[in-house]
């Protein structure tokens, strides 16, 4: 196979060589030191209605230096991997930070970190660089063409695989020194079917931090194609659904979107200090007590989530936050300047998304943690309401936490069973009022979010997920 | 030898038919606010290459930054291409004329340091500050570049241009007491440094009165009626989904309604909408496409009537036609399709279009989905006023506005002469008649 010179070729240095060379030069000036060094390699196939659309890979390499003095943050990086090139980024990064001395009123004197040390690895089951081009080719042809094979109405297809092979060494002035390496892997099905002159789309992804074991490790390809086909064929004709305030049960996919993007962001001490809905609420009731809602590095309640993360990007070793438990918010989330000006532990959550991108507080795993409710007596015991699955779209987070998603599926509950299927369903609310209402919560989990990235001036790999859970939310309607 | 140089040789040992290199520099200084204070102050500069590469009908693509390793990017797009499969259409545009667009490239910008950066910084912040304490800036960021994209390919075209821009960003809301209003941006920026600070004060101004008034929101009733988009909703809402519709991939893969539409009418008589590419002194404009196309004022719809869809090489050798100049992208991506500089025509001042309105809503940031498959809109309106008897009155929450991209394109009654910078274009104010509005 001497066609992939990226995924086979010897790095110049060795990561552990590179450790080596950015240790000796983490002390070349005063003030704190991150520097980061990463390698990604990246893969991507799409095929649609039944051609191959693209075969590419790439691969980008750098150092990101962060220096840390009086409270600003000098930032630079370097594409040279040489202790001259090094060195010289770091000194500019150092004279940038004392360009901005005395212009913060708000000062913290410290950082707070916890440094982690030595070589880090996720668990890879069928690893991304041990499975041929060619078989990787032929499950996106699969994924593009098997639709068709299930439903004539369906018109038109795409399919799309992405893989990101991750390695890193950071070294930090207080202490870190890490290899890391990292796999992201997702992949998509669109689908758009068609009669009478209507057309509806369906989509299913899957998404994950490991190899094919844990990107397949719930949905098989076959599976993504009969949801995505299902989706937009069920909306083929379908009712619109009347707007008003319903009582929902929302699948584990919803309950995701709901914990990161209209919870979760909201908790992100960067967005706590600039005057989120949560400021000063640490200790408050802020939902049900059926609620418990985590932020997790490296959850244990499922396997190959997407937003793994096994050391932090300013080299801390990352926690488990319960933001809330039990319905009272416990925790902000930070990274090493907000932990100091709150007081708190640092919980590991600044992450990059490329060696020229600095770390900023992002979220990684964001679930609600099971109840005890059978999913399916949950919608039995559902006079009338809506079943509501999939996130169609949208989904934008606001400081106070009011928020809006299109919804990919729904159904109309009426004495407890599923009637039939609504479509253009939007559902939106002020996300604490809706934690208020939940009622209802199952014993079931699912991560949902793998396939996509969470935006906030750069991109991230996040995953969220849940059990089913029964609240109340206002659907938007054409009616 | 040039790194281009040093790819062709390496291309013709491989025995490669056709090959495309595209180069992209770029040196910046940044300086980022966050919480109401400097945060960081950033310096940087990259080269990214991407390589395509055509063996007979079969293509690869690859891209890097690591220019010690050429050879590699050779191998490895070389590698796709033999392991991908054929595509009768797959291939390269020809060398043709191109126009270059006058003055996108500013000295002053490139001899701005990161000091005079800081300076233009904290001058974009301390603005609303300064206006009214109970302002919050989550986030404020200025970015001050100068790049530069070369395209190459075996059939001949050879192209270079160098462009400068200033590019800020402000984001934040008001907060008093327990109230907290919804967040809003403003983005903004120019070619060069003359005349910059002009611009912020005017975004940062119109930022915090726009915060502030909406504080302390409400509920309305639920009607159907008048809605007034701001440049960033009717981006969100329509000139988003509209160039997805003309996208000509789109409607090769039988994924928009627009198929098979030339020359019907698909808006309403006040709608022109046309790329303006060439505009000198605009940041939106370029010369040439990510092909090395030329690119070309295009009239997309005219007066509601579509006349276009927008193409690249491959949707325009599927139709035996040429490409529009439409190809899009960097330098880690194969070319994809996208509208360049989208422009409308206007038809009102803005103090004209309100005075239309007898009972709405203003819209200034649309959170939900526009999908420009099924046509569906629908979402909440952030930041919005109640506007009663021409007048904007109280501030909205709670209100979600829906309907069907095609019917309410039909229902488009005026366009602004007023024009502001969004994440998508340069963009007027919009007013569609017969919106669901639904509040509770």
């Amino acid at each position: 196979m001497n066609y992939a010179p990226f995924q086979k070729a010897q790095e110049v240095m060795s990561t552990e060589e590179i450790k080596s060379m950015l240790e000796e030069l983490v002390d070349v000036v005063e003030g704190v030191v991150q520097l980061r060094y990463h390698s990604r390699k990246t893969r991507q196939i799409s095929f649609q209605n039944g051609r191959i659309r693209n075969v590419e890979s790439g691969r980008i390499a750098g150092v990101g230096v962060r220096v840390w003095v009086n409270g600003i943050w000098g930032f630079s990086s370097t594409t040279d991997i040489s202790k001259d090139s090094i060195y010289k980024t770091i000194k500019g990064a150092f004279n940038s930070a004392k360009m901005g001395e005395g212009l913060k009123e708000k000062v913290v004197d410290r950082l707070t970190t916890r440094p982690k040390k030595g070589v880090l690895k996720v668990k890879e089951t069928r690893p991304l660089e041990k499975i041929s081009l060619d078989e990787k080719i032929e499950l996106v042809r699969r994924l593009d063409e098997d639709p068709r094979k299930i439903s004539n109405k369906v018109v038109s297809t795409f399919s799309r695989y992405t893989e990101m092979i991750d390695e890193k060494v950071i070294v930090t002035s207080y202490g870190t020194s890490v290899i890391y390496k990292d796999s992201k892997v997702d992949a998509v099905v669109y689908v758009v079917a068609s009669s009478n002159g209507e057309m509806e789309t369906g989509f299913f992804s899957v998404g994950a931090t490991g190899g094919w074991g844990e990107l397949f490790r719930r949905f098989k390809p076959e599976d993504m194609v009969e949801e995505a086909v299902k989706i937009a064929v069920n909306k083929l004709g379908a009712k619109y659904p009347e707007g008003g305030v319903y009582t929902v049960v929302l699948h584990p996919s919803l309950v995701g979107v709901l914990a990161h993007e209209a919870i979760g962001h909201t908790v992100e001490a960067d967005f706590v200090l600039s005057g989120s809905i949560v400021k000063g609420k640490i200790g408050e009731k802020v939902a049900s007590e059926l609620i418990t809602l985590v932020d997790s590095p490296n959850p244990q309640i499922e396997e190959g989530a997407s937003g793994i993360l096994l050391v932090d990007d300013e080299g801390v070793d990352p926690m488990e936050v319960k933001v809330i438990e039990n319905g009272i918010l416990k925790s902000y989330l930070h990274d090493s300047e907000s932990s100091t000006i709150f007081g708190v532990e640092n919980t590991g959550n600044a992450r990059a998304f490329s060696y020229s991108d600095e770390p900023i507080i992002r979220m990684r795993n964001t679930y609600i943690l099971p109840g005890e409710m059978d999913p399916e007596e949950i919608i039995s015991s559902t006079k009338e309401g809506y079943y509501l699955k999939g996130l169609g779209g949208g989904g934008q987070a606001d400081a106070n936490a009011e928020f809006m998603f299109g919804v990919m599926e729904a159904w109309k509950i009426e004495n407890g069973k599923l009637a039939y299927p609504v479509k253009e369903v939007t559902i939106s609310g002020q996300a604490f009022d809706v934690l208020s209402s939940v009622d209802m919560v199952g014993n079931d989990f699912m991560f949902t979010l793998g396939a996509g990235y969470c935006g906030k001036h750069q991109p991230a790999k996040v995953d969220a997920g849940g059990p089913h859970l029964r609240c109340k939310v206002k659907i938007g309607g054409r009616k | 030898m040039t790194i281009e140089d040093r790819i062709m040789k390496l291309l013709k040992e491989k025995n490669v038919d056709e090959a495309e290199i595209f180069i992209e520099k770029e040196r910046k200084k940044r300086v980022f606010f966050e919480k109401n204070e400097l945060k960081t102050l950033n310096q940087d500069e990259y080269t990214g290459i991407g390589l395509r590469v055509f063996l007979g009908k079969k293509q690869g693509f690859a891209h890097t930054n690591d220019l010690s390793r050429i050879e590699e990017l050779v191998e490895e797009a070389v590698g796709l291409a033999r392991n991908s499969q054929e595509d009768p259409y797959a291939g390269l545009p020809e060398p043709e004329e191109v126009e270059m667009v006058e003055d996108l490239y500013h000295e002053d910008v490139e001899k701005t340091t990161l000091e005079d950066t800081l300076r233009l910084g904290r001058y974009l912040v301390e603005i609303p500050k300064k206006i009214d304490s109970r302002i919050s800036i989550d986030s404020a960021e200025i970015t001050v570049s100068s790049s530069e994209r070369k395209i190459l390919n075996t059939k001949g075209v050879s192209l270079f241009e160098r462009k400068s821009t200033v590019q800020y960003f402000v984001m934040g809301m008001a907060v008093e007491g327990e109230k907290v209003s919804s967040f809003d941006y403003r983005v903004g920026g120019d070619v060069k440094i003359e005349g910059i600070e002009d611009k912020i004060k005017e975004s940062a101004e119109s930022f915090a009165k726009d915060i502030l008034e909406t504080l302390g929101a409400r509920n309305c009733e639920s009607f159907k009626g008048s809605v007034l988009l701001s440049p960033d909703a009717f981006a969100m809402i329509f000139a988003m989904p509209i160039s997805s519709l003309v996208n000509a991939e789109s409607v090769q893969e039988r994924r928009s309604p627009w198929a098979g539409k030339l020359g019907e009418k698909v808006a309403s008589d006040v709608v022109t909408f046309i790329d303006e590419p060439k505009k000198p002194g605009s940041i939106f404009s370029i010369s040439f496409d990510r092909e090395g196309v030329p690119t070309r004022r295009t009239v997309i719809i005219e007066n509601g009537i579509l006349k276009t869809y927008i193409y690249n090489t491959y949707t325009a050798r599927k139709e035996n036609r040429k490409s529009t100049g439409h190809a899009s992208g960097r330098y880690r991506n194969m070319p994809s399709i996208s509208v360049i500089s989208p422009s409308f025509v206007s038809t009102l001042p803005l103090k004209e279009i309100f005075k239309k309105i007898d009972k709405g809503v203003y819209v200034r940031r649309f959170s939900g989905n526009s999908n420009p498959v099924s046509g569906v809109f629908s979402g909440t309106v952030k930041g919005g006023r109640f506007i009663e008897k021409g007048e904007k009155t109280f501030p909205l929450i709670g209100t979600m506005i829906s309907g069907s991209i095609f019917e309410s394109l039909k229902k488009i009654t005026a366009v602004s002469e007023e024009k502001e910078i969004t994440f998508f274009g340069e963009l007027p104010y919009v007013l569609v008649e017969d919106v669901n509005i639904v509040s509770k």
